[in-house]
């Protein structure tokens, strides 16, 4: 189990044209940062937030923890018309910039953190397999403080972008950088939960066998599910784990991007631990299970306290 | 904190597969590095009307036919599938154990051959295609391999430029030595693309010589398509190559190259050697990164100083299969074992016989050498330093 003490998130639906990033970025990290572009700044933005939320800077050897569906796309798509339709070799920047540790090295080196960096992908639940290595790495004590954060950005032309998610004409469209701080309670400064693991399932068989052990421990229970998990599969497991109370933390209609997930611990730590169908005033402690699926149908579950008031 | 069991005795490599240019499996190898490195031939790259010649070790028996849009939109998914067969079978896992094998990727460039085929093939129908239609998930690779070989376990995909499958192997033993899962399937994958080959030759950083690294006259790399797969777990013959630890660390002092006074490389050796629990005294030789890039050589050299006392055996490996970035992680790994297992260390012929200004010397020939602890040495873009050590003796 690991501390939460920082939470950054950053959500926006894209309506015809993505924002400019720009300004938003010096007044969140307090500097400009050059010949970056929107993949970065986002990493930057939702980093910078989410060390904000606390009232101390990271250690040095923090270490970062990168996570994306996509990758920075819109630089690949730069390239690949520059090489393909304008028949022009790759700028030196734009290249060094089409590999993904780019923006976990700008988020490096704008705090200062030289400890263990990494990114890491999964078709569909890049943020927990993140989450995942950061815990261990704590665990192991490969580190004392993880920034873990998901990263995906929005391409204009948007109707472009659409047709590469593989979604309708339609179809909303948002981008987000969701960030945790954790640590092994090293540092001053107070917790605002606790990540108590990420278990991933070869079946939903071995999903069902471990959810009532998870019940057992866990006197108030609120479920989560992922953009990938249909909502029948996941009213299905709701009822056959007897877990009543959902946590809602997205929607279709604010707008697709890969790793959604990533903003699903802060937002319930954020909403009090509060299950969206039930107020309650005496929920503090409440424990977050959060469910994702694969097209192979196997599972992964995310599981996180907030701490009581 | 994790009480995790004595890394001393490491995870094991139970199966491994190589494709390069020298060939497809651990015999090919070994008989290749019995001669001296090759020039790569030249491919040629067609993009938006231009074409440009440039330097690639491309896979042995398996040409890239970069103009055969359909071929190429299959080839990686063939070239992994042939070179993965290859582990597993190697490793003889039960299906049971199989099923649940983890699967870690690491590359920099995945199958972006795919995205760019499709392009290339639409942009010929329509002026106004658009890019990046096929394959844009950076975890499709891992998604394939998983789903391939009915592997349930869970999936990583590694994107951090030239140590992607160096850290994809970390990850994959760290987990099993937590417990976490019993085997993984480790995967480092590089083929040849027209971002990648233009884009470093757009750095300058290609030469169309023999790399010769750490010389005074090193003149750059050239790329090299590469494709290794491991298995690694527990319990495997007692003979196994082990990986006893491994750190990994980020330099900010450059995106592009590791700070020139060595500290930085220094402190991630320092740290592979804590996590294997030994001391630099006990390397018995090490495989450097070796690009043959005037920076990253420097620091390479002034890191190895500031670490070593008393310099081990080196041997560098990408004068022989090109640099093949994102797998040379495993691909190098895999190369240095092909020798090993047959008691050897590979010489780097043609390249600092004498010490070079950078004080390094390679063996020039395959060197009769003992079992013993091995440091492999990985620096990538982005500002991101791997140092992996790796056992061959008997537990």
């Amino acid at each position: 189990m690991s501390r939460i003490i920082g939470l950054g998130n950053y959500r926006e639906t894209i309506d015809t044209e993505v924002p400019d990033l720009k300004l938003l970025l010096k007044e969140t990290l307090g500097m400009s940062v050059r010949r970056i572009n929107r993949f970065i700044q986002l990493a930057l933005i939702g980093a910078a937030r989410c060390i904000n939320s606390t009232d101390i800077k990271p250690p040095a050897d923090t270490a970062v923890y990168l996570a994306s569906g996509r990758g920075d796309m819109e630089i690949t798509v730069e390239v690949q018309r520059d090489l393909f339709e304008h028949g022009h070799e790759p700028r030196p920047l734009n290249f060094i910039n089409t590999v993904s540790n780019a923006a976990s090295f700008y988020i490096a080196q704008s705090f200062g953190l030289q400890g263990r960096n990494q990114f890491i992908a999964n078709r569909h639940w890049a943020f927990e397999v993140a989450l995942q290595s950061a815990l261990l790495d704590l665990q192991l004590g490969k580190t004392h403080s993880a920034l873990v954060g998901a990263v995906d950005v929005a391409v204009s032309p948007i109707d472009e972008h659409r047709q590469r998610l593989g979604l309708s004409k339609n179809a909303a469209l948002a981008e987000g950088s969701h960030w945790l701080w954790l640590d092994n309670n090293s540092l001053p400064t107070p917790t605002r939960g606790k990540i108590e693991c990420v278990r991933h399932f070869s079946d939903e068989h071995e999903l069902l066998t471990w959810i009532p052990s998870l019940r057992n421990e866990h006197a108030q229970l609120i479920c989560s599910s992922g953009q990938f998990m249909a909502s029948d599969v996941f009213s299905s497991l709701r009822k056959t784990c007897d877990l009543t109370q959902e946590f809602i933390y997205r929607s279709d209609d604010a707008g697709y991007y890969d790793s959604q997930s990533g903003g699903v611990v802060a937002d319930f730590i954020e909403s009090g631990g509060l299950a969206s169908d039930i107020f309650d005033s005496h929920s503090n402690g409440a424990t977050l299970l959060h469910l994702n699926t694969d097209s192979m149908q196997r599972y992964i579950a995310l599981v996180a306290r907030r701490e009581p008031a | 904190m994790m009480d995790v069991p004595s890394l001393n005795k490491g995870v094991q490599l139970l199966g491994m597969g190589l494709h390069t240019a020298l060939g497809f499996g651990l015999e090919q190898h070994f008989a290749a590095l019995k001669s001296p490195p090759r020039l790569p031939p030249t491919l040629r790259v067609d993009f938006g009307g231009n074409s440009s010649a440039v330097p690639c070790h491309t896979l042995a028996n398996s040409p890239p036919s970069a103009n055969d849009f359909e071929y190429q939109e299959k080839r990686v998914y063939e070239v992994i599938q042939r070179t993965v067969d290859s582990a597993l079978n190697q490793s003889a896992l039960t299906a049971q154990q199989q099923r649940r094998t983890a699967v870690f990727v690491g590359s920099s460039s995945f199958d972006i051959s795919v995205s760019e085929a499709r392009y290339r093939r639409d942009l010929q129908l329509n002026e106004h295609a658009l890019p990046l239609l096929a394959s844009s998930c950076i975890g499709n690779l891992a998604a394939f391999i998983s789903a391939r070989f009915e592997l349930r376990g869970p999936d990583y995909s590694f994107n951090t430029a030239c140590t992607a499958s160096a850290n994809a192997l970390l990850y994959a033993a760290q987990m099993i030595n937590a417990g976490l899962i019993e085997h993984a399937l480790v995967v480092g994958i590089e083929l040849a693309n027209a971002t990648t080959l233009l884009g470093f030759q757009s750095l300058g950083l290609l030469t169309d010589k023999l790399m010769t690294p750490f010389d005074t006259g090193r003149g750059g790399l050239s790329i090299g398509e590469g494709c290794a797969a491991v298995v690694i777990g527990r319990n495997g013959k007692t003979d196994s190559l082990r990986l006893l630890g491994g750190a990994n660390l980020c330099d900010t002092h450059s995106i592009s190259a590791a700070n020139p006074d060595g500290s930085s490389i220094s402190t991630v050796i320092q740290q592979a050697l804590a996590d294997a629990k030994l001391s630099s005294s006990e390397i018995l030789a090490i495989k450097t990164h070796g690009t043959a890039s005037l920076l990253n050589d420097e620091a390479e050299a002034a890191g190895l100083r500031r670490s070593f006392t008393h310099m081990p055996m080196l041997c560098a490996l990408k004068p022989y299969i090109g640099h093949t970035l994102g797998a040379c992680g495993l691909s190098e790994m895999v190369l240095l074992y092909s020798a090993l297992q047959r008691g050897y260390f590979p010489g780097t012929p043609g390249v600092c016989a004498q010490a070079s200004e950078l004080g390094i010397v390679f063996p020039q020939t395959l060197t009769p050498i003992a079992q013993g602890n091995f440091m492999l040495n990985y620096f990538g873009f982005g500002g991101s330093n791997t140092a992996l050590i790796v056992s061959n003796q008997e537990h």
